[in-house]
């Protein structure tokens, strides 16, 4: 399968105020914590991932298979399910942030 | 051009086939002189190499080329070889039919006669002939003695037939275009559906030598492949076997998409297995390889129509076939997860189809260019294989049952399967040992099917190429993308 490719840096950049760099929000930072530990990646700390770097193929490195078991956790944790046909996984996998807001958004409608 | 080779190869051949081994002495002459006027033929198309021109590459070097007036020469004389064995095809076809009573023509010499004796003569004729006037024809050349001129052109020979600059190295799998190409798939479609199965595979002759002509990785990886399974090397006919069973499965597969399993004699094993793992209602993976007719399983939606099937495929990698299979079959098309593309969405759907309780189907044995893979043990040398299908069947905690349909000749398929895992479990901590023991186990039961009937390897290029680049070391050395 193909590799993830992570979303454009201009996507990225636009959609992120300069001066929210590297500060995780509360919901980035508990979608972190259940990163690392649904993933079991080692030496890896929840506040060290960057709310806008490359989560997948960048410095982080998951593949598609992390992703797979992500999207588990996140069912299970948030009640959220990532849908497979959307065409939408490239952005919503973008980023922590991008991720967390996808997971904020569909937990807002489905209450 | 090639298209009309091909038909006139095909008419020649079902002719041969249809009537009596005399009827097909006595096309054989018009057939290798049609065969030989298209190999000179096509290489006047666009963007190749003319025959002579390569032949003059081979034996006086390639410099004289650069010469305009000696790529002229080079052009022309293909050209008239062309139309000389086009023609000489032609006569040697008319006198067939004439033999037969299908076309009358004054009683002249008896097929047999022109066939073996003038048409041969004609063709030495015209090589002595271009000899002799070469000289003044082609006087950039040097000259060179008649045998060791012939000598020269023996040897060059397998590489004339090659466009100049391609590669010989083996080529990634992934790397190669699809053979046959739609027309001859639409062909065999057409013919096989309304002549039936048994004309079509009358077809399968004719195709089994164009293959072993125009494919030399493919032929090559074949006989270096029977030559390790066998443990002596192959030979000739065994490659055409394993070419030729090869066709006959993707025949099989139009009629197994059309028609389901009808008409088939296919012979079950294990299917206390997978139904055991299907009662438990989570999924199965049915982890396969690209030998004999994956599409054989189809016998098991037959007996149940609620039957939940599902298959991982690159669309990509054939798509004319792909095509062809789904106009067929358009349920097809629905039940494929494409991996072409985004990685995620792929693994999502798998994950959709597993939690319907599906069989998903997936074939663990080609690793594209990027993916993840272990070495295992196969035909006795380290091969790399996949680890995807185990990470994903750990993931979603899926039983594996590996899935083997070998072609046995005739309309038999022999189906097995084969519990690899109750339930798939790789803890993330014990990865790297783990997943060298599923592949190694997978790499083991598929040498085993594999060896039952060798020409059932349907894997036409280097399996044990080592891979190019090192892999990257991620994490716990599993590469960037693992699917």
């Amino acid at each position: 399968m193909a590799m993830i490719h992570s979303a454009p840096a201009e996507a990225v950049k636009r959609s992120v105020p300069i001066r929210a760099m590297s500060t995780q929000t509360p919901a980035e930072h508990e979608l972190a914590e259940l990163i690392v530990t649904s993933l079991n990646l080692p030496g890896r700390k929840a506040a060290d991932i960057a709310p806008e770097a490359a989560l997948f193929g960048g410095e982080l490195g998951l593949d598609s298979i992390d992703a797979l078991e992500l999207s588990l956790a996140i069912s299970k944790h948030y009640g959220v399910s990532l849908r497979s046909d959307e065409g939408d996984n490239k952005r919503i996998f973008a980023s922590l942030r991008e991720l967390a807001a996808h997971i904020e958004q569909h937990r807002a409608t489905a209450q | 051009m090639r298209v009309v080779a091909w038909l006139g190869l095909i008419a020649l051949l079902v002719l041969a086939h249809r009537y009596d081994t005399h009827g097909a002495l006595d096309a054989l002459p018009a057939i290798i002189s049609a065969l030989i006027g298209w190999l000179f033929a096509r290489t006047l198309a666009r963007g190749r190499t003319p025959l002579i021109a390569r032949a003059i590459a081979a034996i006086d070097g390639a410099g004289l080329l650069a010469d305009a007036n000696v790529a002229l020469y080079a052009r022309r004389l293909t050209l008239i070889w062309a139309i000389y064995q086009y023609a000489l095809a032609g006569i040697a076809g008319a006198l067939a039919l004439h033999a037969h009573g299908w076309l009358a023509l004054p009683p002249l010499a008896m097929p047999g006669w022109f066939g073996f004796v003038w048409l041969p003569a004609a063709v030495a004729l015209m090589f002595v002939g271009e000899f002799a006037l070469r000289p003044w024809l082609l006087p950039q050349a040097p000259r060179k003695n008649l045998f060791v001129f012939a000598g020269a052109l023996v040897r060059a020979w397998p590489q004339l037939l090659r466009e100049p600059g391609t590669t010989l190295a083996s080529p990634h799998w992934s790397e190669r275009r699809e053979g046959g190409g739609r027309f001859a798939l639409w062909l065999i479609r057409t013919i096989g559906l309304r002549l039936g199965r048994p004309a079509a595979r009358a077809l399968l002759y004719p195709i089994t030598v164009y293959f072993f002509f125009r494919r030399t990785p493919e032929r090559r990886a074949s006989r270096a492949f029977l030559s390790r399974a066998l443990g002596t090397p192959a030979s000739t006919w065994q490659v055409l076997r394993h070419i030729h069973c090869y066709a006959a499965t993707i025949l099989d597969r139009v009629f197994l998409l059309a028609r389901s399993t009808r008409g088939f004699d296919i012979h079950v094993s294990g299917l206390d297995q997978v139904e055991a793992q299907i009662a438990h209602g989570r999924g199965v993976l049915l982890l396969g390889a690209h030998i004999g007719s994956f599409e054989a399983l189809r016998v098991l939606a037959d007996s149940r129509p609620q039957l939940r099937l599902r298959f991982v495929m690159d669309r990509g990698q054939t798509p004319a076939l792909t095509q062809l299979l789904h106009a067929l079959n358009p349920a097809v098309a629905q039940m494929a997860i494409d991996v072409r593309g985004d990685g995620a969405d792929s693994v999502l759907a798998i994950r959709d189809a597993a939690h319907e309780g599906a069989l998903i189907g997936l074939l663990g044995d080609r690793a594209r260019v990027d993916e993840a893979t272990r070495d295992a043990e196969f035909f006795g040398a380290p091969a790399a294989f996949p680890i995807a299908p185990y990470l994903i069947a750990s993931a979603l905690e899926l039983p594996v049952v590996l899935c083997f349909g070998l072609y046995r000749g005739g309309n038999r398929y022999d189906v097995y399967f084969e519990t690899l895992a109750e339930r798939m479990h790789i803890p993330r901590a014990d990865r790297v040992v783990q997943l060298a023991q599923w592949t190694q186990r997978y790499a083991s039961r598929l040498e085993h099917y594999t060896r039952l009937d060798p020409t059932n390897w349907f894997n036409f290029y280097d399996f044990w190429r080592r891979p190019v680049a090192a892999e990257p070391a991620v994490r716990d050395s599993i590469a960037g993308s693992a699917v």
